[in-house]
């Protein structure tokens, strides 16, 4: 067996309300790559800051090869070997690559850095682990991927033996992902041993060696990941069985078009065609799943269907009539609920309390006020009671901030907020980025609800198994081109992957494979 | 919290919540409102304090210093009456910044705004001839056009040419006070003397004390409680007001859920030129009667803060332009009997203004003082 490099016992970290870490003990063997698994807010980021000194336990005591330490702040962690990437980069993007990494351990006299010297140990650390980074780069000028990896080679320069990942790949698309886990399987071969907190059950299970699951604040097991497989794990994780893809479907008569995009391009004003003459039509009772890619022409596509943007050509009709050149406020009027990506930028005012939000964009509406002009505050409390209990919004109280809740609830929010005003259509972009597996399921079964009752679902999602579990038809966009509509009937996801490509689109794969 | 309830059936919990939480006032929100307030309190101490060790630096003994401002300030009635006349320009600059917060724009303008507004009030109050009881209002209407109209360009070039607000409004405030000094010296003179003023306004344009002699309490105060009100239902109460406080806070998410920011940002800006504006003809007409060159009486700086002090609550800025109003009132007093210049309460006002914008440091100050609190019990 091997050496036990970190042993965590009996600790116990507990906030106001909630108790966060329940006497949880774990070992952690060198060389391992040893997963964390759990659902938002079981408890996974509380014991890692705890073990890397951001945190003090109220109970129990870490060990370190045998001896046990206490970690008063990341200075005295890093110090022992540990290093962590953290969701959020913390990084400077008007610095290079080498400044950043090299940043509070600056090499050179006291005067003057040396960065011809740290240059070239940050390239050498670079290719050594394989990954790709130009250490006089500007981090402002690199991609989501690539920050992460100088944030990587920022704990290996501090010459870090045990890696802390939270949550690393929510910031990544599919293949950043898979070669993601390439990287950290040859950190581990290279005898690093990496600690990997996730709850994406398919990289969890792809990558590990063992893996821990925690719910509720409490360990549930450890187990070697050759003893369980995926849904086991989101068993062990929800404590109970989880079924994806939104339940039943019911037959609903979806011959009626709602939404129909007709040879429709859009061209920036630096004139740059992101859309290429897009015909799509949406029906009523289905969903329309659009895949691709991340930066195919998603966001330009979602931006005029809401409102944001107007096309350089084509027609854009809603219920037959013309909505191209309509802003959001009328787009919304006539019938239009929008799902957007970010929660945080564009769902919600994190400051406005979760009944003021789930008024957004309404708050002129009839419904809402009282001599036309005052919201009226009764009306805007049953509206909130009312959302709240159809849509299990789970909080303390409906008055607090909507920053407070979990990510899943304020989801909760804006598909309540979304749906209070019998939409025809639903837009959903990304509705699923990191949420955990119940919230998840929810949300799918709110879109597949929606379609039962003969609204249309638009469906933007990255994820692919999302859009296979979920939509009626898929629609794969690629360069600004709608290359391929297919019937959701027996296509795997290696099939749609290649159309995601362009392959046996209008585009060669090579020219896909340059991109 | 998420954990306690994930497995209760949902049907259960559906029901019982919402009414349970609904009864109660959310001591949640007092709790929050509680440490905003405490936190404007210790920047206070803390201003008041340095303020103190300035004093003790210039060989002034901080605390005669002080209980003569307070004296100044609050000590007599005449003294109380002095303060109340006093704040009441200060509380509509204030109100302007507060209602340009909220719609996320800086208005460092509100000087300006304030003297274009005292600058057209008083004129409309000199040439217009109009019966009293009209004449009066129409003035007031004046001076908060004037102030908007000063505000409209720094907005409109933000609209059209996305200039920043910050640096037009600055620029404007001179512009403003040299206008000024131009139209008082060469176009409105007085024909009485060799003064660089205006005439004096008529009778019928004055505002009436509130109460006379020999207090003299002018009843700006309230018109300037009225606007207070106002603001506040405006505000809170209102869908204009939740669509300026959704601007304000997050564009993106306004934006998306159909909200015209850009108006929101244009129309918060006009706002706020208009009480600033409104605050500047309230001092006219309640007790100088004539605009005079160097009508600069730095409302604009008291007003940020006020406003900051008061973290934007309109209500909370009544307090602190109180506070704000008593100081430069005592400040004569002070400066009589220990010599230290009326100009310290600029000093004071400087501090504040750091201290609240340093709201991290006393956060840190405070979990500090609790953790040892929580040690020694």
């Amino acid at each position: 067996m091997r050496e036990k490099i970190i042993e965590l016992k009996g600790i116990t970290k507990i906030y106001p309300g909630v108790i966060a870490n329940d006497h949880i003990s774990l070992d952690i063997e060198q060389g391992e790559i040893h997963s964390l698994a759990g659902e938002n807010g079981a408890g996974k980021s509380t014991l890692m800051g705890i073990l890397y000194g951001l945190n003090q336990p109220d109970e129990g005591s870490i060990y370190l090869r045998g001896k046990e330490v206490r970690f008063h702040s990341p200075k005295d962690s890093i110090a022992s070997g540990l290093g962590m990437v953290h969701q959020h980069f913390m990084l400077i993007p008007k610095f290079t690559v080498t400044q950043n990494i090299i940043l509070g351990m600056e090499v050179g006299s006291r005067l003057k850095i040396d960065y011809p010297k740290a240059e070239r140990e940050v390239r050498q650390l670079s290719e050594q682990y394989g990954l790709g980074i130009d250490p006089s780069a500007k981090v402002s000028e690199l991609s989501v991927t690539m920050q992460q990896r100088v944030e990587i080679l920022k704990i290996l320069y501090r010459k870090a033996e045990i890696l802390i990942f939270d949550e690393p790949t929510a910031v990544l698309t599919p293949q950043e992902i898979d070669e993601f886990c390439d990287i950290l399987m040859r950190l581990r071969d290279s005898g690093k041993t990496i600690i990997f907190i996730s709850h994406k059950l398919a990289e969890v299970e792809k990558i590990s060696d063992r893996v821990t699951v925690i719910r509720r604040g409490k360990v549930v097991c450890t187990k070697p990941i050759s003893e369980v497989n995926q849904a086991e794990l989101a068993r062990l994780m929800v404590g109970r069985e989880v079924i994806m893809g939104g339940g039943e479907r019911v037959q609903v008569d979806n011959s009626e078009v709602l939404l129909d995009l007709n040879n429709l391009s859009y061209k920036t004003r630096q004139g740059v065609q992101k859309l290429h003459q897009i015909d799509l039509q949406l029906h009523r009772g289905e969903i329309l799943g659009i895949a691709g890619v991340d930066g195919n022409g998603q966001e330009e596509l979602e931006n005029i269907i809401c409102g944001k943007l107007h096309p350089s050509e084509g027609s854009l009709t809603f219920k037959g009539e013309d909505i191209s050149q309509m802003g959001v406020k009328e787009i919304k009027k006539k019938g239009v609920g929008v799902i957007f990506e970010d929660r945080h930028k564009d769902g919600l005012v994190l400051d406005f309390s979760v009944k003021e939000n789930l008024v957004l964009g309404f708050q002129d509406q009839r419904r809402f006020l009282k001599y036309g002009a005052f919201l009226d505050r009764k009306k805007v409390d049953q509206n909130a009671q009312k959302l709240q209990e159809d849509f299990d919004i789970r909080c303390g109280s409906l008055d607090d901030p909507a920053g407070k809740l979990s990510g899943g609830n304020q989801q909760k929010i804006i598909i309540a907020r979304e749906m209070s005003a019998n939409p025809e259509m639903i837009m959903a972009i990304q509705p699923t980025r990191g949420l955990d597996m119940g919230a998840i399921s929810f949300v799918q079964e709110k879109l597949v609800e929606a379609r039962n009752a003969g609204k249309g679902v638009l469906l933007f999602s990255l994820e692919l198994d999302e859009i296979l579990q979920v939509s009626d038809r898929i629609a794969v966009l690629f360069k600004g081109r709608i290359v391929k509509v297919l019937k959701n009937e027996g296509i795997t996801k290696e099939l749609l992957g290649q159309y995601m490509l362009g392959v046996d689109g209008e585009e060669d794969i090579d020219e896909a494979v340059n991109r | 919290m998420k954990q306690s309830t994930a497995e209760r059936p949902p049907s259960v919990t559906a029901k019982e919540r919402p009414t349970k939480k609904f009864k109660k006032p959310s001591s949640e929100k007092l709790r929050a409102m509680g440490l905003e307030c405490s936190i404007s309190l210790i920047a206070f101490a803390l201003s008041i304090i340095t303020g103190g060790i300035i004093l003790a630096i210039l060989g002034v003994n901080p605390l005669t210093a002080y209980a003569s401002l307070f004296k100044g300030a609050l000590g007599t009635p005449s003294a109380i009456a002095g303060t109340i006349n006093r704040m009441i320009p200060i509380i509509l600059a204030g109100l302007a910044i507060a209602v340009g917060r909220k719609g996320s724009v800086f208005n460092i303008g509100v000087e300006g705004q304030l003297i274009i507004g005292a600058l057209l009030g008083c004129l409309a109050g000199i040439y217009l001839k109009l019966p009293a009881i009209i004449h009066l209002p129409v003035c007031l209407l004046c001076g908060m056009l004037g102030g908007m109209a000063w505000a409209f360009i720094p907005a409109w070039l933000r609209l059209k040419k996305n200039v920043g607000v910050v640096f037009t409004t600055i620029m404007f405030n001179y512009i403003a006070k040299f206008l000024l000094t131009y139209l008082v010296i060469s176009v409105f003179v007085t024909s009485g003397g060799q003064l660089s003023a205006t005439e004096k306004m008529q009778d019928t344009a004055r505002l009436p004390a509130l109460i006379g002699r020999p207090y003299n309490i002018n009843s700006g105060i309230l018109i300037a409680v009225l606007a207070v009100i106002v603001v506040y239902i405006f505000i809170n109460k209102t869908k204009w007001g939740y669509e300026m406080r959704a601007t304000g806070i997050n564009k993106n998410a306004s934006g998306s859920a159909g909200i015209n920011v850009d108006r929101n940002m244009f129309l918060a800006l006009l706002i706020s030129g208009a009480l600033a504006g409104l605050g500047g003809c309230l001092e006219i007409h309640g007790s100088v009667f004539r605009m005079f060159a160097d009508y600069s009486p730095g409302y604009g700086p008291t007003g940020i803060a006020v406003a900051l002090l008061a973290k934007s609550n309109p209500i909370a800025v009544l307090l602190t332009a109180f506070l704000f109003g008593a100081m430069r009132n005592g400040a004569a007093l002070m400066q009589m009997s220990t010599g230290v210049s009326s100009e310290f309460v600029s000093i004071v006002q400087g501090l504040i203004i750091i201290f609240v914008c340093s709201e991290n440091f006393i956060r840190y100050l405070m979990k500090k003082a609790q953790k040892r609190g929580v040690a020694h019990a």
